[in-house]
């Protein structure tokens, strides 16, 4: 493996170890932006307890090519830097014939360890000293907090997947509990009360969070890693574009001695898991994973020894989920009508009886009469081909590709539809490369790293039903659907009166909208300079830059016929009725205002939306640059011993462009100070107390160029028409309303929907700032011997400014500001001022009829209007607040004595206005551009507790390591324990102008919190020395030990009524709602009802051969 | 107690720190059955109810919805919001930073007649009571006779200048906020509402009065406190409507090349003035004006109309209103002023000049039997209309404009 030495004290040099400080250096591949290890201490002569100058400092390791060495200063201090992760350190101190050696340091990414010691003096009385107190664990540098998880926790646990996001959501203060893609779910790891697409995910450096959303893109195989940083708080300069967490993931090296194996595991058999179904309907869901299995092989070794290393790996992942879909059958009483479900309570969870009202009125008893099994399959390619060159001992160079192709099959509607409607094939191509140099110069003072990467994902899908419109049918509790309306089921055919197998929400057609193809790449080059100095002790300056140029080509569409002129219900657009049923509207579809588009191909006149041209696609190739200039000092303090002051700054420049290659946002002012202090009391290593305080960017995804920068407009259905035809879809089905000509009512008079951002670019508002939040941690840590180091911190984090698009005319055009943003009344002045001119101007080109001739001075003075109108705005809408407040107690063991434990335990609140780039209420994945502020009608209520909000958060894994048959062999047994509050339950409504889940008829959270969940995981496995060089392992992994089944999720959906908020309203209001034209609500039978449970028990078998 | 050093920690932990960190760990999860999910709300103001606005909205009888939100000021009275002395007021928050800004204040947007349909008194917050009594959502809800009756009891109008009133029914709206990007389409709130009774189509405000909107002081909400009555708050309570006008006229215009005149509805966006040109009047339709008020029909019929030819010559006409339905003879609004000849129809083509005197249309007063009401046009109704017998049909046929007014079915 590669190390890589960096003197502190260059005027030290030591004749007697020379030969060594020769020694080959590498570098570990490690990424620019994370650092590598560091050891740090201050060496005193035993005989007075003075500093000792003139020791020389060996540390060496099987993680390192080579050893690095340093010679104290005046001071007694040394440094030694950039070494990569890794257990089992030694570090040595030479002085005269004195050995003193310590013996288990564990060094791990971005840490710096303080080790110190006492050195005898006196020649010939001791040959060497091997110190028995274990070496310090506590990294007294830094002010960070999160979690460091080793490839040991990684391969003697039991971690639920098989990629590093599973191992992600040790670190406290995380949560993973949340389904994902549904709404009240999320779409990662949350830290500190983040949404999952707040993250930066970092590969050997390299950053591979998704360009488009934000969230995890590279998958890789938990057998490729050597060690997960994940830091949750408190990251210094180096570190920007996350408002969530930093995952660092570093990858298996090379090293001089051939090291490989094979290995494999397989997921035979999961429980049975709760069916998950609308109340008393009769569709409803079983998922669980049918099977999982990979095999794979990883090989490394030299292929010139300490000059060229090589690792391969290649770990196909096949993984088949079986959604079992299940048809139940209300029984009929002696009354003729449908039984009552005798076994029905309301959902415990909910806070207030008023919540309940009517409910139990709908739960009726159902029985099951029939499945359907549909498979879904995943196979997931994931390769990695490293090598390492060391050129000469102060130049080195790395080159890496990690490969992560994904193909799927998918049944993307859920069960209620026509299975094959929904059904896709979705293929996604996620390659990763990078080059990285390292280099020293001036005598070692100044290290140099620049790092080259390029990250490619690449998607399509194929629906199987692309000639299908999708449809969706939601009907009343008090009158459904049957299922025999939609499907030729002869048992579910109503008997009079009686309705064997309603339904309220049921999809046919085709899948919606699809990526036709869409392709994102991502360049990026980070570059740094590292110089250190001594003034007042020793500082540690870097100075660094990166830059990411990110490239979107998105192509979507929607399944569908091409649009016919000549026929308004043709194209491809979808539908949705209301809530009765008896109405319906055209609800998306892609038009524009030009019959042309960018790529020359023509619309259709759209039948059903005058003055628009409806296209049968939507692209558009966008690109954004992201600069960042940083400048850090790590600063040993000499007057205070045992003080570290980490000062820095970074400044980040975020270019988001649009379709047309012109600037959208150019944000140049995003300045985030980091300033953080650490104190060792022990002044040797075991303890520290720290403050940190930090403001993180926002690094825009590139959603915002794909849809509010390309012109993109969006067929967006206002009013229902209940003057379409009813038509039977299947034999003895009622007849359901159709988007048709013909029939009764005929022809059918579709309402004009308006066009979602008019066809047009939204425009920025003037003065525009970054999306940020800041932090502040403090906490401290102690190491209590046996390598257990307790800790305690607090976090705060307040979000800044957030980014969004509003809109001032109910949706028809959106603009870009910061919500609740106050006015400068200087740029007003210039704005008004300018709008004077642009006017005087435009007044020269007005002819008689009153319009302005010239296109650029009509088109000039529409900006500046549009500019002024949106810029002052912006102050009448609400600021986005999201407050994070947490308390965490630590407890850490590594692997020593046999045992390893991490525990932690967090009380956290999130309360706010705003959940983040990711809208759970109604799962939209659209950052910066949610529906959340788009008009002011959607602000109201939204006060409260976020769905992050997981007040309890505990979290434990560990593992025993038992010796046998005299030590050839060893049972590892592990156990993972997890507890994780419930979250906030909603009381949503239909808006008149957004539709479905966007209303919060009472402030969030009003109706309660699901319940806690907790979970037990268990690994136990045998590891056999085969022979000298190789090694079996076998293991089973059960998780979820006790098959608990608890709810992870509620439909948050009140009613299906249009109504409005009761602002600061109390349950006990809700028999008062009434819809906004003042009649009485359609209760949503399936409110507050699971719509996930955790996944329930199953098995994973696997081993593992390696030398 | 021995004090605890790194020395002797880790025995120590083994024996009592466990047992510390569970008692502490259960002491904190038991914190999960608190009702933790209601932290960080909005408080609901505290105090007394206050009136917020007073809003008026008639969605059907123009073109576009006319809305009055009576809180809103004149910004031509706005002083320079620039000045950190004035910033504050809410005349520079709506005149500066509001994107409507003044759109719908009574003077830029004053109340019509109809805007009687959708009176709503909006609060801070939600109003609940009425003395003890808890209100009702309708004050026609047989379920809760005592709520209808104080919910009915809470709000009343009253005009002092009037010659009656029209019948109400109100509804209690919990919902709504004090944002909407567009109060027409969703309405501000929380909100008591009182609507006309239009069961009877004539039924409206009176045009040109001053109204005042009554609140029951015993009116308040979830804390009980009643509601009282400040003077600024009684000064939002108070509207007038605009004056008896004619709203709009039926004509018809070519348009571009069409083969067939479209049929235009002007609308007036202020009182008729001096000589208005009527184009393409079909000779077989009555001549419509469309007034804000229903019209008396007696004194309409009662009222001289004098036509002339482009020759001067007089042609014989009368005036008539759609008192009633021309097919069911059903009592109708009576907002169309018809102008029809005395027997069969207009000439061909030419132009005809009419004449209306001033002070002779009247409309209703909102008492039983709808007598006449005290406004009337204030100045004479002259037209210029330009006959053209290759338009489409008529708004209205002369022999239905007669039968509207005689109810002869």
């Amino acid at each position: 493996m590669k190390t890589l030495r960096l003197t502190l004290f260059s005027r030290l040099s030591l004749p007697l170890l020379g030969a060594l400080a020769g020694t080959t250096l590498c570098i570990p591949a490690a990424l620019a932006q994370i650092q590598l290890g560091a050891i740090q201490g201050t060496l005193r002569n035993q005989a007075n307890n003075k500093p000792l100058a003139g020791v020389t400092v060996v540390v060496s390791g099987p993680a390192m090519q080579g050893d690095q060495t340093e010679v104290t200063d005046s001071n007694g201090k040394y440094l030694i830097t950039q070494i990569p992760p890794g257990d089992n350190y030694i570090v040595r101190f030479y002085f005269n014939d004195v050995v003193v050696e310590r013996p288990g340091v564990r060094l791990a990414q971005n840490k710096t360890l303080n080790i110190s010691a006492s050195i005898p003096t006196s020649r010939g009385t001791v040959d060497k000293i091997v110190l028995k107190e274990r070496a310090p664990n506590v990294d007294t540098v830094n002010a960070n907090t999160g979690v460091e998880v080793t490839r040991e926790i990684l391969q003697n646990t039991a971690v639920r997947g098989r990629t590093y996001e599973s191992a992600m959501s040790l670190a406290p203060g995380s949560s993973d509990t949340a389904p994902r893609g549904q709404a009240g779910g999320d779409v990662g790891v949350s830290f500190s009360g983040s949404t999952g697409n707040e993250n930066a995910l970092l590969i050997d450096g390299l950053n591979t969070t998704d360009l488009n959303t934000g969230v995890l893109a590279t998958q890789l195989h938990q057998f490729f890693i050597k060690d997960i940083q994940v830091i949750t708080g408190g990251y210094q300069a180096e570190y920007g574009r996350a408002t969530g967490g930093v995952v660092s993931v570093t990858t298996e090296t090379g090293s001089n001695e051939y090291h490989g194996g094979v290995f494999a595991s397989w997921s035979p058999y999961q429980a049975t898991p709760i069916t998950v179904a609308r109340l008393g309907e009769a569709l409803g869901a079983r998922t669980r994973q049918f099977q999982q299995y990979d095999f794979g092989f990883s090989l490394g070794g030299p292929i010139v020894k300490d000059r060229l290393w090589f690792y391969l790996g290649f770990a196909p992942t096949f993984t088949t989920t079986r959604i079992q879909r299940v048809i139940r059958n209300r029984v009929r009483g002696a009354d003729g009508k449908p039984e009552r479900d005798p076994d029905y309570a309301p959902p415990s969870y909910l806070a207030n009886d008023d919540f309940k009202a009517g409910l139990d009125q709908l739960a009726l008893r159902t029985t099951e009469s029939d499945t359907q099994d549909l498979d879904e399959t995943e196979r997931l390619y994931n390769w990695i081909a490293k090598l390492q060159f060391n050129i000469n001992p102060d130049h080195n160079l790395s080159l890496g590709y990690i490969g992560a192709p994904r193909f799927e099959r998918l049944y993307t509607l859920g069960v209620r539809v026509d299975p094959n409607a929904g059904l896709l094939d979705r293929s996604q191509q996620i390659h990763d490369l990078m080059a990285r140099y390292t280099g020293k110069f001036f005598d070692r003072k100044l290290q140099v790293e620049v790092l080259y990467g390029f990250h490619h994902q690449g998607r399509s899908d194929t629906p199987f039903s692309i000639n299908q419109q999708l449809t969706r049918y939601r009907g009343p509790g008090s009158d459904p659907y049957s299922l025999a309306d939609f499907e030729n089921l002869p048992s579910c055919r109503r008997d009079g009166d009686f309705n064997p197998c309603p339904i309220t929400d049921y999809t046919r057609g085709g899948s919606g909208q699809y990526v036709g193809y869409r392709t994102l790449q991502r360049h990026m080059l980070t570059a740094s300079a590292t110089l250190f100095l001594k003034a007042l002790g020793t500082h540690g300056i870097k100075l660094g830059f990166d830059f990411e140029d990110n490239n979107s080509d998105n192509t979507r569409r929607y399944t569908g016929t091409d649009f016919d002129a000549n026929d308004p219900y043709a194209g491809r657009v979808t539908w949705q009725t209301n809530g009765s049923g008896s109405g319906i509207r055209l609800n998306r579809g892609f038009a524009m205002p030009t019959e042309t588009n960018t790529f020359g191909d023509k619309g259709v006149k759209c039948a059903a939306v005058p003055g628009f041209y409806c296209y049968d696609y939507f692209r558009a190739i966008t690109e954004s640059r992201y600069y960042a200039l940083y400048l850090r000092d790590q600063w040993n303090v000499s007057f205070l011993p045992g003080l570290v002051i980490n000062a820095g700054v970074r400044w980040e420049i975020q270019d988001v462009f649009g379709a047309n290659g012109e600037k959208q946002i150019g944000l140049y002012d995003n300045i985030a100070p980091r300033i953080g202090a650490t104190w060792d009391p022990t002044k040797v290593g075991r303890s520290k107390i720290y403050a940190n305080f930090g403001r993180f960017y926002e690094s825009i995804p590139m959603d915002i160029n794909d849809r509010s920068f390309s012109g993109e407009g969006l067929i967006v259905g206002d009013d229902y028409v209940s003057t379409c035809p009813r038509r039977s879809l299947v034999e003895g089905g009622r007849p359901v309303v159709v988007p048709a000509a013909g029939g009764a009512g005929s022809p059918c008079g579709l309402d004009v929907p308006r066009v979602g951002g008019s066809g047009v670019y939204a425009p920025v508002a003037p003065g525009l700032k970054g999306q940020f939040l800041d932090e502040v941690v403090v906490g401290g840590q102690y190491d209590i011997g046996w390598d257990v180091v307790v800790g305690a911190f607090f976090t705060y984090r307040t979000l800044g400014n957030a980014i969004e698009d509003l809109s001032v005319d109910g949706g028809n055009t959106y603009f870009i500001a910061n919500p609740g943003q106050a006015p400068d009344p200087e740029l007003v002045k210039k704005l008004d001022s300018d709008l004077e001119a642009a006017r005087a101007e435009a007044k020269r080109f007005t002819d008689a009829s009153g319009k302005i001739t010239n296109k650029d001075v009509a088109d000039k003075l529409d900006l500046l209007e549009r500019g002024r109108e949106v810029y002052t705005a912006t102050v009448t809408f609400p600021k986005a607040k999201r407050n994070y407040y947490a308390g965490t107690l630590t407890l850490q063991k590594r692997l020593s004595n046999r045992f390893s434990l991490l525990a932690n335990y967090t009380y956290s609140r999130l309360l706010g206005n705003y959940p983040g780039p990711y809208s759970p209420f109604n799962n939209q994945l659209d950052p910066n551009i949610s529906t959340q502020f788009d008009i002011i009608d959607l602000t109201v209520n939204r006060d409260g507790p976020l769905t992050n909000d997981r007040p309890h958060n505990i979290k434990a894994t560990g593992f025993y390591q038992q010796p046998l048959f005299g030590g050839k062999g060893q049972l590892v047994a592990s156990l993972t324990f997890t507890a994780i509050s419930g979250r906030p339950i909603y009381a949503l409504g239909q808006h008149a102008v957004y539709g479905l889940r966007e209303v919060f008829v009472l402030p969030g959270g009003s109706p309660g919190r699901t319940p806690m969940v907790t979970q037990t995981d268990v690994h136990v496995g045998y590891d056999h020395q085969l022979s000298d060089q190789v090694k079996l392992s076998v293991f089973v992994d059960v998780i979820n030990l006790f098959n608990q089944r608890e709810v992870t999720n509620v439909d948050d959906e009140y009613t299906f009524s249009v109504v409005d908020p009761i602002k600061d309203g109390k349950p006990e209001d809700l028999k008062r709602l009434r819809a906004t034209d003042g009649s009485k609500i359609l209760l949503n039978p399936n409110y507050a009802q699971p719509t996930a449970f955790q996944a329930p028990l199953y098995f994973r078998l696997g081993g593992r051969l390696s030398f | 107690m021995r004090r605890m050093t790194s020395k002797h920690l880790p025995r120590g932990l083994s024996r009592v720190q466990p047992l510390h960190l569970g008692v502490g760990l259960l002491g904190l999860l038991s914190f999960a059955g608190c009702q933790d999910y209601l932290t960080g709300h909005a408080e609901e103001p505290t105090g007394p109810l206050q009136v917020l606005r007073l809003t008026l909205s008639d969605a059907h009888s123009r073109q576009a919805a006319v809305f009055t939100d009576t809180s809103l000021p004149d910004c031509k009275q706005m002083p320079d919001c620039t000045q950190s002395s004035n910033a504050s007021l809410p005349i520079c928050r709506v005149c500066y930073n509001d994107v409507f800004k003044d759109r719908y204040s009574p003077k830029n947007s004053p109340p019509t007649p109809d805007s009687g349909q959708d009176i709503r008194v909006v609060f801070n917050k939600v109003a609940l009571k009425l003395g003890s009594v808890d209100l009702a959502v309708s004050d026609s809800d047989k379920d809760d006779v005592a709520g209808a009756g104080a919910l009915k009891k809470s709000v009343k109008l009253s005009c002092a200048s009037c010659a009656g009133l029209p019948e109400l029914t109100r509804q209690l709206f919990l919902t709504g906020s004090d944002v909407t990007f567009d109060p027409t389409t969703i309405p501000y709130g929380p909100s008591i509402q009182m609507a006309v009774d239009t069961s009877d189509p004539r039924a409206a405000l009176e045009p040109g009065r001053e109204y005042t909107v009554e609140l029951d002081k015993q009116i308040a909400g979830r804390n009980g406190e009643p509601w009282p009555a400040p003077a600024d708050q009684l000064a939002l309570l108070k509207f007038s409507t605009e004056a008896f006008r004619v709203t709009k006229i039926f004509q018809r215009v070519k348009e571009g090349q069409q083969a067939a005149p479209w049929t235009l509805d002007e609308w007036l966006d202020k009182p008729l003035a001096g000589t208005h040109t009527v184009g393409g009047q079909s000779p077989l339709g009555a001549i419509t004006l469309v007034f804000n008020a229903s019209l008396h029909l007696e004194t309409v019929k009662a009222a001289t109309v004098t036509v002339q030819d482009a020759t001067g010559k007089a042609i014989p006409a009368k005036l008539g209103t759609n008192a009633f339905d021309p097919k069911t003879c059903k009592t109708a609004s009576a907002r169309e002023l018809y102008i029809f000849p005395e027997t069969g129809d207009w000439p061909d083509t030419g132009t005809l000049t009419v004449r209306v005197a001033p002070e002779t249309i009247k409309d209703v007063a909102q008492t039983a039997m709808f007598p006449v009401g005290a406004s009337k046009l204030s100045s004479e109704i002259s037209l210029s209309v330009v006959l053209d017998k290759a338009g489409g049909e008529a708004h209205v046929k002369n022999t239905d404009a007669r039968k509207a007014t005689a109810c002869v079915p």
